[in-house]
């Protein structure tokens, strides 16, 4: 038996009531229940972005969208939304994303196309969103094509920017792409037709003994337990109230767990603490993934190869849960205590995360191998934080991910090349201690050997990126 | 012009089989698939499922009341497993339910006893044991034997080379409807609608009329949906007829990697040898099939690897040994190119190994080399209209080969942590079914009252463009727009026995058939017109809608003349058929004419590894394509990259990782990575012949859909210069796909990781 209830949502151009189960996929409901066959099922695992959709919050008044794979979005979720897809961005003419498309040979077989054309609509109407010809080969980061060749979708993004460029200009893109014809014209009736939608009752949960499945973003779990959610009863983390920006206080940076990487790598106070934010981002999963996928569920996923919770081990960074007998807190680093187990009750969630702010003593880095660059999972991935002055490290924090049953604090190397006046022979030795915390395993990402091979060579990049003036390329080369 | 479907597939309204909206009462099928990859079934359990909630049939090997035994090539596949499972995914059974959430439900509750039997997952291993499909066979021209003394150089080497998903972004599918008087209607994702037609006749035991197959679209092909959709249409009509009710069956993306056969895996030995001026005296070489269960379409795909052995080089000595290798994994199968990659990819290793060996760059062997008008091929065919030192000469001077290699060579000599690579690819590739009979294609040209024009073929719609093609074939013969003419669905009730949409020649033999049917309509036309306008029909011509008399306008329009054509009772619609002339290849002979013609091109690729962390990435693709006089610049362009870009991705990131009991491993989007837009290069450059009519090809074109493919490989070994110009490493076995893994264990050996406890501990 499913658990429905009802949902309240615009979908497209119309205000819909869906009698649905909370947990179920939107892409289901769009293609068999709405009938909306434009948006496509390649993987279900939001790795091909055939599923594209738009989903538009209301904040203040006005209505801001992101791209999001409908094959990980909770229906629960759309209450008092804008979902948008391919559909819903057509006119009587076709809009410069499509018309650009067709005239440059973007489309052959056209099953991909629709999560395309809808991903970079998406990239023109958010605001901090460069209309760059680089700008929109982002916007399709997470879409794949296998006809094409990309380079005529490339191509068909350079013309939408030559177009639009100039002509966006200023915050509201929404009104300036209706009045340019690159979206109808009913998106400025959302801001008020959204406010005026009631909010749901939860579900009828007393039927439902078990305990409920906690959803955050959803990018993990579905790709886990996607044909199981349906049936089951959900807690939806992003329908309690909207996501905090970071905060800091008493030098110290504070994070709503439940915020979007996009989110993350967007807020000022990240950028300012780790100044390398975007670029790591654009290194994780996909712009339409990162808007959905959150840093607490990044954590208690658990996974060994876990990017942000890489990148925030080395920020020394502590956990605040809520739910559980009292309020507490726990470092990040003795939260893991074997493979997908956590230092955690049930029933506890992790409200909020905090780290120390970098300061002018920071040197932070992240280094991720997979085997694509973009829209995949590290094979072994690192990061690592310095509080060092003149080449004499204070304190070092390293990190290993994808070489052992959890996401690795370096405690041996940390502490040896720590209140240490860095060499290349003093990093060498580090990177050996390293070696010992370890024991990385075969699989399908990769061998044991390349792993502990990687690990040395990303634990080397930190040290020559972060301190170019005293490790010489030349000499660490030749030592390898 | 653009692709027919564009303005479709932008706006999400093009319909591809599941996406009509469904008939009344429709069921879904799902497959319970074998676990495991070899073993012997002992009991399967299917009661349960039967009785859960929304199950309406469970169908295993006794159900099909018909042919219970399929293949395309020889009929040796149980269309459910029987006996024996030989691949992991094997169907055993399939569930039909109300919805696809209640039968996956039910799916669970299915279960097999099946005992496990050894497994064979390598080509080498199968051939040493004897479990070869066919007698192997050894191709000779010359004697290799009598000239590796005469040669300065000889080297040997092996090759590992992986398969590849063919990773359509639309599973398979169907839907199959019964219809009236026992007959059925089958809607199927399928490259081989007659393959489909043919076998759910057999197997439900109805002869083919009684069979209908439509086919408006398909969501990429690529040869993996040649004779592997049939299949699952076979399934769905068993079901369709047993219950009287339609079905459909959607694999899902696991179901689909783990449950159909790849590119072919295969293992090499080459030996080749050389003069010192880098003359190719003599190559031999053993190809090792990774054929998979079952034979499906093995042994052709095999054939063509023999065909394309020495790709664009003209050599005077060769020997080929063509074993096809049975393993437990799902039957390998057609894919872009059909055995030709690899055929090619062992010469390219020999050369490349070669070049080490005698100090220089690759190219300068592979431009000692090639083709030209005259020499014969080990099959027999000679060599004409050869265009392969054009594309060279083209591409060297366009690209500046020369000042690749300067710019390289400095930017390696002043870099430590990076190096670059470059390679150079050219390709030969033989157009025709090399199963002779195949080479025929079926059009049917209908003119309407108003004007307008249908035209149906036996081409198949994969993105490909063959509709497009149809339609600018159709206009141009009538000289009408393209607004007037639409491409229908590919049906087997309008078109008989239709040649599967693949070996590159859709175009060809169904554009020269709508040529021809075109032709037939034209003589009534220009009639009617000599009639009404006080000429004759020789004078006749229509241009731009207009009908001309000796060449100027008149006030006659296409639509009136096509009006008048109907009153005066004269035909307005044509089959047309075509078969190209002087076709044969009997392998057991020395002459043969197994190709129509054979299409040229030379690719430069270049690349950067980063030494630190072992990727890299592809910085430019650039070629020149012999495309023959292009119908559609556009859908020509995106045939050639879209190839390139498939070429790249199976020599560099696809890995299909099995265990050793012939599980796959890499059976998601999640772990098996397909090209992205960030790993292909922004720098693609495509030129195309110009000048370069080909009389073979409808409207002077040549077949466009294979050969890009092969210009990949170059990646493979412009990786490979990196690397040995960072650390001189080319290994005994050449092992494609290089993957990041691949080149950080060749940049540093795997030794030097050295754990250390704390000196002061």
């Amino acid at each position: 038996m499913k658990p429905k209830c009802a949902i309240r949502f615009i979908l497209n151009n119309q205000e819909v009531t869906a009698w649905e189960s909370p947990g179920r996929l939107v892409l289901d409901y769009l293609r068999d229940s709405a009938r909306l066959t434009g948006t496509k099922e390649g993987c279900k695992e939001g790795d091909c972005g055939a599923c594209t959709v738009l989903l538009g919050s209301l904040k203040d008044g006005t209505v801001s969208y992101a791209p999001m794979t409908s094959c990980l979005i909770p229906m629960g979720e759309l209450t008092g939304k804008h979902l948008v897809t391919i559909e819903g961005l057509n006119q009587d003419t076709l809009s410069p994303v499509q018309a650009a498309m067709v005239d440059c040979g973007g489309t052959q077989c056209g099953y991909c196309t629709p999560g395309f054309v809808v991903a970079m609509t998406g990239w023109l109407m958010d605001p901090k969103r460069p209309i760059s010809s680089v700008g929109v080969r982002e916007s399709i980061s997470g879409n794949l094509c296998r006809c094409t060749g990309y380079r005529s979708i490339k191509e068909a993004g350079d013309q939408v920017v030559e177009k639009l460029a100039a002509q966006l200009n200023g915050d509201d893109r929404i009104q300036l792409l209706c009045v340019l014809g690159a979206l109808p014209d009913y998106f400025e009736t959302i801001p008020e037709r959204l406010a005026k939608i009631e909010s749901i009752a939860e579900p009828d949960s007393s039927s439902f003994k078990e305990r409920p499945v906690v959803i955050g973003g959803g990018t993990d779990l579905y790709v886990q337990r996607g044909e199981e959610i349906p049936y089951q009863q959900v807690h939806l983390l992003n329908n309690i109230e909207t996501v905090a920006p970071v905060v800091e206080e008493n030098g110290h940076t504070i994070v709503d767990s439940r915020m979007s990487f996009q989110a993350f790598g967007d807020d000022p106070l990240i950028i300012k603490a780790i100044p390398d934010i975007q670029v790591y981002n654009e290194l994780i999963a996909s712009w339409p993934i990162r808007t959905r996928a959150t840093i607490g569920g990044n954590i208690c996923n658990a996974s060994p190869i876990a990017d942000m919770t890489c990148l925030l081990l080395a920020m020394n960074t502590e956990l605040h849960l809520e739910g559980g007998d009292e309020l507490r807190s726990i470092p990040l680093k003795d939260f893991f205590l074997g493979y997908k187990q956590l230092a955690k009750t049930e029933d506890e969630i992790i409200e909020k995360i905090s780290f120390f702010t970098p300061g002018e003593k920071s040197l932070i880095n992240w280094e991720k191998v997979s085997k694509r660059s973009v829209l995949d999972i590290a094979t072994v991935n690192s990061a690592a934080r310095f509080e060092a002055e003149n080449g004499f490290i204070e304190q070092a924090y390293l990190v290993l991910g994808g070489v052992a049953p959890i996401p690795l604090y370096l405690k041996e190397a940390s502490s040896f090349i720590s209140k240490q006046a860095l060499t290349n022979e003093l990093a060498m030795e580090a990177i050996d201690i390293a070696q010992t915390e370890f024991e990385p395993i075969s699989d399908v990402r990769g061998s044991a050997d390349y792993k502990r091979l990687l690990a040395r060579q990303l634990l080397l990049a930190h040290f020559i990126k972060c301190f170019p003036e005293i490790i010489s390329e030349e000499v660490i080369y030749a030592s390898l | 012009m653009r692709h027919c479907d564009s303005e479709l597939h932008v706006t999400g309204l093009s319909e591809y089989t599941d996406d009509v909206a469904p008939p009344e009462e429709m069921l879904h099928g799902v497959i319970f698939g074998s676990p495991i990859a070899h073993g012997k079934i002992q009991k399967l359990y299917t009661s349960g499922a039967e009785k859960m909630e929304g199950v309406r049939g469970v169908y295993t090997f006794e159900d099909i009341p018909g042919t219970k035994i399929i293949g395309a090539v020889i009929q040796d596949e149980p269309l459910f497993a029987h006996v024996e499972v030989m691949y992991e995914g094997h169907p055993l059974a399939m569930i039909v339910a109300e919805s696809v959430e209640l039968g996956r439900k039910a799916l669970k509750a299915c279960k097999a006893d099946i005992e496990p039997l050894p497994v064979t997952v390598c080509p080498r291993k199968a051939f040493e044991e004897g479990d070869v499909l066919q007698e192997t066979r050894v191709f000779e021209k010359g004697d290799v034997e009598s000239v590796w003394e005469h040669c300065d150089h000889v080297i040997e080497g092996k090759v590992d080379l992986a398969g590849q998903d063919h990773l359509y972004l639309e599973t398979n599918r169907c839907r199959a409807l019964p219809i009236e008087d026992g007959q059925i209607k089958v809607f199927s994702s399928t490259q081989s609608p007659s393959a489909v037609q043919k076998w759910i006749a057999a197997v439900l035991g109805v002869p083919m009329h009684k069979v209908e197959v439509d086919v408006k679209r398909l969501g990429g092909g690529f040869g993996g949906k040649e004779d592997q959709a049939t299949h699952w249409a076979c399934m769905a009509a068993i079901a369709a007829m047993d219950l009287q009710r339609p079905v459909q069956i959607v694999l899902n993306r696991v179901e689909d990697m783990k449950m159909t056969g790849k590119r072919h895996p295969y293992k090499q030995d080459f030996k080749v040898g050389l003069t010192q001026d880098g003359k190719i005296l003599a190559f031999d070489v053993a190809h090792y099939q990774n054929s998979g269960a079952f034979v499906d379409l093995s042994l052709p795909v095999l054939e063509r690897t023999v065909l394309h052995a020495t790709n664009a080089y003209a050599i005077p000595h060769v020997k080929i040994l063509a074993a096809a290798c049975r393993t437990h994994l799902p039957p390998n199968t057609a894919y872009r190119g059909f055995g030709g990659p690899q055929g090619m990819f062992a010469l390219e290793s020999a050369i490349y190994k070669a070049s080490i060996v005698m100090g220089v760059a690759p190219e300068w062997i592979q431009s000692r080399n090639l083709i030209s008008n005259g020499y014969r091929f080990h099959y027999g065919q000679e060599v004409s209209a050869c265009r392969m030192q054009r594309t060279w000469d083209e591409a060297s001077e366009a690209f500046d080969f020369e000042g690749v290699k300067k710019r390289v060579d400095s930017f390696n000599a002043s870099n430590r942590g990076k190096k670059k690579g470059y390679a150079v690819m050219p390709v030969c590739f033989g157009i025709s079914f090399t199963k002779t009979f195949l080479n025929q294609g079926s059009s049917l040209v209908h003119v309407y009252t108003d004007g307008s024009v249908s035209v149906t073929t036996g081409g198949i719609e994969m993105g490909q463009g063959v509709s497009s093609n149809m339609i600018a074939i159709v206009s141009r013969m009538f000289g009408i727009s393209e607004k007037h003419v639409r491409c229908n669905s590919t049906n087997t009730s309008r078109i008989a026995n239709i040649s599967p949409s693949a070996a590159s020649a859709t175009s060809d033999l169904n554009g020269n058939a709508t040529i021809n049917a075109c032709k037939e309509i034209l003589v009534g036309l220009k009639e009617v017109a000599a009639k009404e306008l006080g000429g004759k029909p020789e004078e006749i011509t229509i241009e731009d809608d207009i009908v001309h008399l000796k060449g100027f306008a008149t006030d006659l329009t296409w639509e009136k003349l096509v009006l008048n054509t109907y009153f005066s009772r004269v035909q307005l619609m044509a089959h047309g058929f075509y078969t190209p002339s002087g076709l044969h290849y009997d392998y057991t002979k020395k002459e043969n004419h197994p190709f129509h013609y054979h299409t040229y091109g030379t690719c430069i690729i270049e690349v950067t590894v980063d030494c630190l962390r072992g990727n890299y990435t592809i910085d430019l693709a650039r070629l020149v394509h012999d495309l023959g006089r292009g119908i559609i610049r556009s859908v020509d362009l995106g045939q050639v990259e879209g190839g390139l870009a498939q070429g790249i991705g199976w020599v560099t990131l696809e890995e299909l990782a099995y265990s050793d009991d012939g599980l796959l491993l890499s059976h998601s989007l999640s772990t098996y990575k397909a090209p992205d837009g960030d790993f292909l290069p922004n720098d693609i450059e495509v030129r195309f012949l110009e000048n370069a009519d080909n009389p073979g090809g409808p409207l002077g074109s040549k077949a466009v859909g294979e050969p890009p493919f092969m210009y990949g490989i170059a990646a493979y070994f412009a990786i490979q210069r990196a690397i040995d110009a960072f650390r001189l490493n080319v290994p005994d076995e050449i092992v494609s796909p290089m993957t990041p893994e691949r080149v950080l264990l060749s940049l540093y050996d795997k030794d030097s990781v050295k754990p250390k406890q704390p000196s002061s501990v």
